[in-house]
């Protein structure tokens, strides 16, 4: 009875050192609105450029979001307003959603390539240990390719004509957010 | 009956604390805004109606209207972020809702450009109200995604009731729609003005 009475925390941890960092890692890109928001938009972008667009889009992107995560594990800033350049890849994306205007593939490159880095240097965490860093920086990137992939693929594989309007609808809602956050930003600084 | 007493004590020392903890950044943000235009009848009737006018129009205004309406939002969202005052946004908001409903009522089908000028220039006021407001968000940005799905899922309303048209009774309830969005337009611009 008395020993009922005296609860304590649980303190689930894993056995593992920074595996609970990864899990953290994995969801980061969709948990933080600027990532989530130019992700889902390129994801998008991609998907409506169907199979070559992706051969073009993805490797920049992996390539530089771990050039990105690595530059944050190490502290090493990039040197510009990380939030601002996410905001105008996402506005750049949603706008050619939108309209589906089917840009050359090398500007999906050019695209994937900021995006990447930009999205990797913002995801620097404080605090952890080394080993817990990169960890977390790890589950990131899995995280963020995952989450491109399976978007990109499944919009590709949308062939009915309310689905591929409805892609251009969620460019719309994803320029408009944009715009505004972006007006907000540039009224503020 | 000392053991009572000496449980209770135990009992009432032993309470931890509640953490409850309000999710009032990103969550509270998003919230806020995906409740904005719910909470307004204006804002609710107009965009129903822009859903059901593009249903009436059919193919393309039935996209070409819910695509054009949120990036146009965003141009007066911004002004209303930025402080620029637009005279008379209650009134446009609240006419929003008495011509698209006539629109909707009589199922009338102008030009594509001229439906989507007028939801256009609708569109400036609806966003210059919710713009207004973001500054003071907890997180401007889950804000914005918020009201513009919000936005977005009151067009889809709209457009899946004007489907129904494809039946006589469906025909009938959309007609009535409009009339009812109309009646409740004429009595939002009685208030406004």
């Amino acid at each position: 009875m008395l020993a009922l009475c005296l609860p304590q925390m649980a303190l689930a941890h894993s056995p593992i050192e920074g595996i609970g960092q990864f899990y953290s890692g994995l969801l980061h890109p969709l948990l933080v609105p600027a990532h989530a928001l130019a992700l889902v938009l390129f994801a998008l972008l991609l998907g409506q450029a169907g199979i070559s667009g992706m051969r073009m889009g993805y490797p920049p992107f992996l390539l530089f979001l771990g050039v990105g995560l690595i530059l944050a594990g190490f502290n090493i800033p990039i040197g510009i307003n990380r939030e601002l350049a996410l905001l105008g890849i996402a506005l750049l994306c949603g706008s050619l959603v939108a309209f589906q205007w089917r840009p050359p593939v090398a500007l999906l490159a050019l695209v994937g390539t900021g995006l990447g880095l930009v999205m990797g240097a913002d995801s620097g965490v404080d605090g952890l240990s080394r080993q817990q860093t990169f960890a977390a920086l790890l589950g990131c990137w899995l995280g963020a390719v995952v989450a491109l992939i399976v978007i990109a693929g499944v919009v590709e594989l949308l062939k009915r004509p309310w689905q591929r309007v409805a892609v251009r609808v969620l460019g719309s809602w994803g320029v408009a957010s944009s715009v505004l956050v972006l007006a907000l930003a540039t009224l503020r600084s | 009956m000392p053991t009572r007493i000496f449980t209770t004590i135990i009992l009432l020392f032993s309470a931890l604390p509640v953490l409850a903890h309000d999710n009032a950044g990103i969550a509270g943000g998003f919230s806020s805004g995906f409740m904005h235009p719910i909470l307004g009848w204006d804002h609710v009737a107009a965009m129903v109606a822009v859903g059901l006018w593009g249903a009436v129009l059919k193919h393309p205004a039935i996209w070409v209207l819910p695509v054009t309406f949120p990036l146009v939002m965003a141009f007066g969202g911004a002004l209303g972020v930025a402080g620029i005052p637009l005279p008379g946004v209650e009134i446009g908001i609240a006419t929003s809702a008495l011509v698209l409903g006539i629109a909707v009522l009589f199922a009338l089908r102008p030009p594509l450009w001229i439906a989507t000028a007028a939801v256009g220039c609708f569109a400036i006021f609806h966003g210059h109200a919710h713009g207004t407001e973001l500054p003071h968000a907890a997180s401007p940005l889950a804000y914005s995604l918020g009201f513009v799905i919000s936005t977005g899922l009151l067009h889809l309303c709209g457009i899946v009731i004007g489907s129904l048209a494809h039946w006589r009774f469906g025909r009938v309830l959309v007609r009535a729609g409009g009339a009812v969005i109309a009646a409740a337009g004429a009595w939002f611009v009685v208030q406004a003005v």
